[in-house]
């Protein structure tokens, strides 16, 4: 995946836990977790406007973009 | 949703009802091929074999066939859809019509009415094809939106 979420970087900053950005940012555990696992095939830009609301980022914190041959 | 629930019951039910049928129709297969001999005005020891053979591969056939529907029903009733699963069952019936297509086929020479009912069972493996081909754009629509966060 060429698209890398950096969401457990930028938690493990701001010592959160994913429990607690879920009820924050109002998006279940679950779907947090497929973000945290890479495993998300998009995101929405109201879902990337809390995290980075909450997290107090910007959208490049938490994406990254890495050459699948890398 | 409980009228679709109600349909679903209903399609179930018709394919319970249909797959007795089709044992009656095994189970007395010789009378049956009899009473058509009869009907028809042919006669002759090959012909009535023909026709036995032609209805127990029909039962056979169709028994597989009504059993692959009822689990895709019994997975649409469990809310299971659009799932990998599904389009593996619909391949599965798409490909077992084109079988029986061909094997009915071969009565042709002995019963001409079978030459219309592999042309028939042709056209539902292709009708069955097409829904594939949209359950799987569905499938991956849906897993594309499962996975949009």
């Amino acid at each position: 995946m060429a698209i890398i979420v950096n969401l457990d970087v930028m938690l493990a900053k701001r010592k959160m836990q994913l429990g607690v950005l879920s009820s924050r940012v109002g998006i279940t555990p679950a779907n947090l977790s497929i973000l945290k696992t890479n495993k998300a095939k998009a995101i929405r830009f109201s879902t990337l406007e809390a995290i980075c609301r909450e997290l107090d980022c910007q959208p490049g914190d938490i994406l990254e973009y890495r050459a699948d041959d890398e | 949703m409980r009228k679709s629930k109600a349909s679903i019951i209903i399609s179930k039910i018709s394919v319970i009802v249909l797959f007795l049928g089709l044992l009656g129709c095994v189970v007395f297969a010789r009378q049956l091929s009899g009473l058509y001999l009869d009907i028809v005005g042919r006669q002759g020891e090959e012909l009535t074999t023909a026709l036995r053979i032609l209805i127990y591969v029909a039962g056979v056939i169709g028994t597989i066939l009504l059993a692959l529907m009822y689990k895709l029903l019994d997975n649409v009733h469990r809310d299971i859809i659009f799932e990998d699963r599904n389009v593996k069952l619909l391949k599965a019936i798409q490909y077992i019509c084109y079988c029986s297509a061909a094997v009915i086929a071969v009565f042709t020479p002995y019963f001409i009415f079978a030459a219309a009912v592999a042309l028939a069972a042709a056209f539902v493996g292709l009708l069955i094809r097409v829904i594939t081909n949209v359950f799987q754009s569905a499938v991956q629509i849906k897993q594309e939106n499962d996975f949009t966060i």
